[in-house]
């Protein structure tokens, strides 16, 4: 399930976002690959529609960003996903 | 009004490229006359405030960064460093140098006051361009004619091409790579430059543009750190349209993003007025149809041409949806060669060409636009102006 939801975390950037490189793994810090101020806006629109979760002030932090893995937890939590 | 003055090489348009084509003609021993519309050197880097060097280093990033192209590029890099006293930062998979565009402003004058050969004619427009006798030109301009024998357009919309009743290379104006604008506030708190706040802020954003209490292009507004405390620049990207609406657009949004930063935001509450370009950061218009255009796949690929003049080092960064930039990066990590055919009229001689409207298809200009490229196919079309002239004198 874990690597379903990357997966689907993995496309809505690379589709939606900037291509990500094919040595990306789930621990790839995304903000040296190109995720800025700029992308993260289209990253909270996009999860908030794709997963029907609210991203908070208090979610926007480092951790929870910085890659697909950490992504994927934060959005598992709020989405109460297996 | 009609005096008539004698130069080797006429430059047209004194931003990124031309500054560095009337250095290096300078140089090179040739006489130059730099023609700048405004009152500033510097173009898109002072008056459009873009404040970050693009495509001045190597693209490894692997290693450390290293300069892509010798000379006046290598040169402005270090000058702007000691100024600000700021590094080559990575960006993702690129480096760039953070810049100040007063301070390039100041580079860009004392660059060209130090040339002896080389005067910079200010608030100049050129208005025609003729053969004169032998392979010679006549510049018209609002202050009279200049009599050369060799010209460098560096005035990013092959407005020599225009004049010269030459055909020009562009898309349709829809299609052309969107537009910037750009605007900074000073009276920052240090806090808004931390990553947490910054990415606190683009959530600010979304949801302000969800019910509607920002516009739309919000959410295509990115903020970067200047090199100067207190100060952040915001750049905002906006459809293509003419200068006049993209600056009333950039204008009443400025406005507009400040008065929201300052109520929602304590670290913004004491912020400045906001510090707006003079002019919208524009990607796209013309270019010429020289000796040889550049492609995508040339770049990409890394082509070695036996006439290389410059290099190029920036990704193809295409600017054409709401969604920000699409980045192709170059299939080795190593500069690209950008042919002095590409800086050269296939049908005039004498004329060379510059910066954003070298001969490039649209996709190539995605790269080749950059400031640090400017200024290195600026430096190469100067030298090939001031030789041309010089062989000019011998015949």
């Amino acid at each position: 399930m874990t690597t379903d939801l990357t997966h689907r975390i993995h496309s809505l950037i690379d589709e939606g976002l900037f291509p990500l490189h094919q040595s990306v793994t789930e621990d790839t810090d995304l903000l040296a690959e190109g995720l800025d101020s700029l992308a993260l806006m289209q990253l909270i629109v996009l999860l908030e529609k794709e997963f029907s979760i609210n991203i908070s002030p208090a979610d926007l932090d480092r951790k929870n960003f910085s890659t697909l893995a950490n992504i994927a937890n934060m959005v598992r939590e709020k989405a109460s996903l297996p | 009004m009609d005096h008539v003055i004698t130069a080797d090489v006429v430059v047209i348009g004194g931003g990124s490229a031309g500054l560095c084509a009337a250095v290096a003609a300078a140089r090179a021993g040739a006489r130059v006359i730099l023609i700048e519309r405004s009152g500033t050197l510097g173009g898109m880097g002072t008056l459009a405030k873009v404040h970050t060097f693009c495509g001045l280093y190597h693209p490894d990033v692997s290693r450390p960064p290293e300069i892509a192209n010798p000379g006046l590029p290598a040169e402005i890099e270090n000058l702007m460093r000691s100024r600000t006293g700021v590094g080559p930062v990575k960006m993702g998979k690129v480096y760039v140098l953070p810049q100040d565009p007063a301070a390039f402003a100041e580079i860009a004058r004392n660059l060209t006051a130090a040339e002896k050969s080389l005067e910079v004619r200010f608030g100049t427009t050129c208005n025609s361009i003729t053969p004169g006798p032998g392979k010679s030109f006549v510049v018209g301009t609002d202050s009279g004619n200049i009599h050369c024998r060799a010209l460098v357009d560096a005035s990013a919309d092959a407005v020599v091409a225009d004049l010269l009743g030459v055909a020009r290379l562009s898309v349709a104006p829809e299609k052309n790579q969107r537009s910037a604008f750009i605007f900074s506030l000073q009276g920052v708190d240090p806090a808004a430059r931390e990553e947490t706040f910054r990415m606190r802020l683009a959530l600010e954003i979304v949801r302000a543009v969800a019910v509607d209490s920002l516009p739309q292009i919000a959410l295509g507004t990115a903020s970067r750190p200047s090199t100067t405390p207190g100060e952040i620049h915001f750049t905002t990207d906006l459809d293509p349209a003419p200068s006049a609406e993209l600056m009333a657009t950039g204008l009443a949004f400025a406005k507009s993003f400040t008065g929201f930063l300052r109520k929602k935001f304590p670290e913004y509450s004491s912020a400045s007025a906001p510090l707006p370009a003079s002019l919208p950061g524009i990607r796209e218009t013309y270019r010429w149809n020289g000796q040889y255009i550049l492609t995508a796949e040339d770049l990409v690929s890394c082509r070695k041409f036996p006439d290389t003049a410059a290099y190029a080092t920036w990704p193809i960064e295409l600017r054409e949806t709401t969604r920000g930039p699409k980045l192709r990066f170059f299939d080795h990590p190593l500069p690209a060669s950008i042919p002095l055919r590409s800086l050269t009229s296939a049908e005039i001689d004498g004329v060379f060409f510059a910066g954003r409207c070298i001969s490039a298809t649209h996709e190539a200009l995605a790269s080749i636009r950059v400031m640090g490229t400017c200024f290195a196919t600026g430096q190469a079309a100067g030298r090939a102006a001031a030789a041309h002239a010089r062989t000019q004198q011998h015949t």
